[in-house]
């Protein structure tokens, strides 16, 4: 066997094994790309959570009081730890519904979240509607 | 053989009977008072499917907005809360006709995009109460209605029927000119319980209105983590 054939053999084999490489990483099914941009939404969704935990804690200062006892059942039901302190703090608020809502989603949180969902704060605008239950 | 007859002739009497009060209802629905047009359209709801025949002159009276008593039709005005004291004979007409159920499906359709406030308010409620998927993206499209309480109207549908496709136009609908739209699409988004909704929502918080507040809080809690 000349060294040219050895050579053209060689490159022959190598190049098989880098097109068959090429075709393995390119291939659609693997969806490299589906892949990068489902941790971008889990991340955001990360984001967005813990932003939204922390803009109820926030609300928990609401001047109003119907805000402040539905952030605190939303805390309950979202069952995040980081609640923990500034639902205790709502413990010692003057105002009893307070108080009441802060132990139940307090309750609520150690057993992990959930539960039953609280029932909407709004009625739909038509006088003879019926409202669907939200379900979890 | 007797009592076979006896069975026919109450069934034929009673089916002639059924269709005279159909064609006095349906009759009084252009009644020129309006609490009879209401008592026609209750009427007519009490006779479910029966009632088809009556869907054009339904359809046309879904524009009809004169307010009357809530008691007009009696104990027989559907799910009247408390705090609704009045009714017209548009929104009777639209119970009516989801009573008939979903042959009415593409006389809302078109009253959706008809050019009266009132029907298309009504015809939102509709496709709402009678769950009609197939109308979300017209429902969608009704978000940009011009007038608010449509706006509201189709914001509730659209939490009704809980199709997470409506997801990022009610987010949109959180940033509406009317407080009671903005309300009522925090709602529809906790009913739908997409997690895209939840950055929409928390921004919500924060809204000039207190019952925006409210139900966005409530809609994050509804959501979950």
């Amino acid at each position: 066997m000349s060294p040219l054939t050895v050579f053209l053999r060689t490159l022959l084999k190598s190049s098989a094994i880098f097109i068959g490489t090429a075709a393995i990483f390119l291939h659609p099914s693997l969806e490299w790309r589906s892949g990068a941009a489902d941790r971008t939404t889990v991340g955001a969704q990360q984001g967005a959570h813990e932003a939204a935990v922390t803009g109820l804690i926030a609300a928990l200062k609401d001047a109003d009081q119907g805000v402040r006892v539905k952030a605190i059942d939303a805390l309950g039901e979202i069952g995040d730890a980081r609640a923990l302190d500034a639902l205790t703090e709502a413990l010692k608020d003057k105002d009893v519904t307070i108080r009441r809502h802060a132990a139940a989603a307090i309750a609520q949180l150690n057993r992990g979240g959930g539960g039953h969902a609280h029932p909407a704060p709004h009625p739909h605008p038509h006088p003879h509607a019926v409202v669907r239950q939200v379900s979890r | 053989m007797i009592a076979r007859t006896v069975v026919t002739a109450a069934a034929l009497l009673l089916g002639a009977a059924m269709q005279r009060d159909l064609s006095a209802a349906a009759a009084a629905l252009t009644s020129p008072d309006p609490v009879a047009r209401t008592r026609a359209a209750c009427a007519l709801r009490e006779m479910g499917r029966d009632a088809a025949p009556a869907m054009p002159q339904l359809t046309a009276l879904l524009a009809d907005g004169s307010r009357v008593e809530a008691s007009a039709c009696g104990d027989r005005t559907w799910g009247v809360r408390g705090h609704a004291d009045s009714t017209t004979p548009g929104e009777q007409a639209a119970s009516a006709m989801v009573a008939i159920g979903s042959v009415a499906l593409p006389s809302f359709s078109r009253a959706l995009s008809g050019p009266a406030w009132i029907a298309r308010k009504n015809a939102a409620w509709g496709l709402g109460a009678l769950d009609a998927s197939a109308a979300v993206p017209a429902l969608i499209d009704a978000l940009k209605d011009p007038e608010a309480s449509v706006r509201e109207q189709v914001a509730w549908a659209l939490g009704a029927i809980g199709d997470p496709r409506a997801v990022d136009a009610l987010v949109g609908a959180l940033s509406d000119a009317s407080p009671d739209v903005r309300r009522q699409a925090a709602w529809a988004l906790g009913a739908i319980g997409d997690k895209r909704a939840i950055s929409g929502l928390t921004k919500a918080l924060k809204d000039e209105d207190a019952g925006v507040r409210r139900q966005a809080a409530w809609a994050l809690g509804a959501i979950g983590g």
